[in-house]
C-alpha cells in the first residue's frame, strides 16, 4: 500500500512538472519535483522504496523529455544510493536541514549533468536559471517539510549503521 | 539473511533500470512508451490546460501596466497586415493569372493540424513540447510546428497520439534562414541558445543585414518550407576581421506560454 503511495506521489510529481509547471515556470524556471520527491523519499523510506522511486520517476521523466533517455533514470538512482549510503552512515535523515542541502547539492549536480550531456559551458544565463530553479526546489522543500510537521507524520525510519531496508 | 534480500531487491532493480535504457535505445520500448503516454494524455492535457490558465492569469497580473501600450502597438500593426494583405491578394492573383497563361498548376495552400499542447521539456536547457495529435492525426517526423504563421520548432518523434516537438530556441536547433528584407535575401542559419534567444549565423561578410529585418525559412537541406517567419533581427554583429557575420533574432513567439500550435500538412 506505502507502495502505490509512493508510485502516486512520483506520478503526480512528474504530471505537474512537465504539464502544470510547463506552463506557469515560477521565476521563468521549471522547478524539478521529481528529483526532490526522489531525494525526500530516499531520506524518509528504504532504500528499496528509494531506488524504485528514483527509477521510475526517471523513466516517467525521460519518456515526457525529447532527448538524452536515460539521464534523469540514471542521475536519479546514483541520488537514492547516495542518500541510502549516507543514511547507513548516520546521516539524520529527519532533519530539515539535510532534507534542504540534500536537494540543493541534488539540484546543482542535475544541472551540471544536463549542461555536460548538452555540451554547454558555464554563463551568466545558465547561472541565473539554476540559482532560480535551487531557490524554486528549496522553497517547495521547506514548505513539505512545514506541512509534514504540522500533519504530524511520523519520523522517518532510521537505517542502523550499515543496515539496508 | 534479510540484508541479503534487499541487496538483491536493489541488484535487480539497477539491472532493471539498465535495461530498460538499452531497450528504449534500440526501439523495443516503443510501443509500451506510446502506451504509456496514451493512458497519460488525457491526464497531460487536463494538468496543462489548467496550468495554461493559470500561466495566462499571472501573465495578465505581471504585464497589468504595459497593456496600455501593448494595445496601441498591435493597433498599428493589425493596420499595417491590414495593408500588407490587401497587397498580397492583389499580387496572388497576378500569380495565379501568369500560371494559369503559362500552364502550371495552382498553388495548394497547406493544411494546419491544430494541436494542444500537453507537456513541456522536464528541465531548463533542453527545448522540446509534447503536442496532443499523432500518425493517427497524420503527424511525420520533419514536419513544421507554427503558430501565427511563425516557426514554433519541427516534430521529432511520432507516437499514436502524441507528438514531441524539437523548438528552434533549443541550443542543439540548426535550420537555414533567409533576410527577407535585405538586398540579395542573404542567407545563413538560425541556432537556439539557452535564455530563449535565436541567432542568425553564417551570413557572409559582405551581406548587409540590419536591425527590423524579417528572418525566415529558406527551405535549403531540409523538410521545413520555405518562407515560415522565424522573427526580427534585433541587433548585428559584424566584425572586420570575422569570417560571418551574425545577428540577434526574436520570435514574437512566447515558447513558456504555447497552448495551442499547428502542424504545417505540405499538400502531396
Amino acid at each position: 500500500m506505502r507502495f502505490l503511495g509512493g508510485g502516486a506521489v512520483i506520478l503526480a510529481a512528474a504530471l505537474m512538472q512537465v504539464s502544470w509547471f510547463g506552463h506557469v515556470r515560477p521565476f521563468g524556471v521549471i522547478p524539478n519535483l521529481v528529483l526532490i520527491a526522489v531525494v525526500l523519499i530516499a531520506l524518509w523510506y528504504s532504500a528499496t522504496a528509494a531506488l524504485a522511486a528514483a527509477l521510475g520517476g526517471g523513466f516517467l521523466l525521460d519518456t515526457a523529455s525529447g532527448s538524452d533517455f536515460g539521464l534523469r533514470m540514471g542521475f536519479f538512482g546514483v541520488v537514492a544510493l547516495a542518500i541510502v549510503a549516507g543514511r547507513q552512515l548516520g546521516l539524520n535523515a529527519g532533519s530539515a536541514i539535510t532534507g534542504l542541502v540534500s536537494v540543493a547539492v541534488a539540484t546543482v549536480l542535475y544541472n551540471l549533468a544536463a549542461l555536460i550531456v548538452l555540451g554547454a559551458g558555464p554563463s551568466l544565463i545558465v547561472l541565473g536559471r539554476v540559482g532560480t530553479e535551487l531557490i524554486c526546489n528549496l522553497i517547495i522543500t521547506a514548505v513539505i517539510f512545514i506541512i509534514r510537521a504540522n500533519i504530524g507524520t511520523k519520523a522517518h525510519t532510521p537505517l542502523e549503521p550499515g543496515g539496508l531496508r | 539473511m534479510k540484508r541479503q534480500g534487499v541487496s538483491r531487491r536493489l541488484i535487480g532493480l539497477l539491472i532493471a533500470g539498465v535495461a530498460l535504457i538499452a531497450l528504449y535505445q534500440i526501439g523495443v520500448l516503443a510501443p509500451i512508451v506510446g502506451g504509456l503516454t496514451y493512458v497519460t494524455k488525457p491526464f497531460q492535457g487536463a494538468v496543462s490546460a489548467v496550468g495554461g490558465s493559470t500561466g495566462n492569469w499571472l501573465g495578465v497580473v505581471g504585464s497589468v501596466g504595459q497593456l496600455g501600450d501593448e494595445n496601441q502597438q498591435l493597433k498599428a500593426e493589425v493596420a499595417a497586415l491590414r495593408q500588407k494583405v490587401s497587397q498580397d491578394t492583389e499580387l496572388k492573383a497576378q500569380n495565379d493569372e501568369l500560371r494559369r497563361q503559362l500552364g502550371v498548376g495552382s498553388i495548394q495552400p497547406d493544411r494546419l493540424i491544430a494541436a494542444e499542447v500537453i507537456g513541456y521539456q522536464p528541465d531548463n536547457f533542453r527545448q522540446f513540447i509534447t503536442i496532443g495529435r499523432g500518425s493517427r492525426d497524420g503527424v511525420k517526423p520533419g514536419m513544421a510546428v507554427v503558430q501565427q504563421g511563425a516557426l514554433v520548432g519541427i516534430i521529432q518523434d511520432v507516437g499514436p497520439t502524441t507528438s514531441k516537438v524539437f523548438l528552434i530556441i533549443d541550443p542543439n536547433f540548426r535550420v537555414a534562414a533567409l533576410d527577407q528584407d535585405a538586398p540579395g535575401r542573404p542567407s545563413g542559419t538560425i541556432r537556439g541558445q539557452i535564455g530563449n534567444g535565436l541567432i542568425l549565423d553564417k551570413v557572409a561578410q559582405t551581406d548587409t543585414i540590419k536591425p527590423g529585418d524579417t528572418i525566415v525559412t529558406s527551405g535549403i537541406g531540409g523538410n521545413i518550407e520555405k518562407g515560415l517567419i522565424i522573427g526580427r533581427i534585433q541587433t548585428v554583429d559584424k566584425q572586420d576581421n570575422g569570417v560571418f557575420q551574425t545577428a540577434q533574432v526574436t520570435s514574437n513567439i512566447q515558447f513558456g506560454r504555447l497552448e495551442i500550435v499547428y502542424v504545417v500538412v505540405r499538400p502531396q
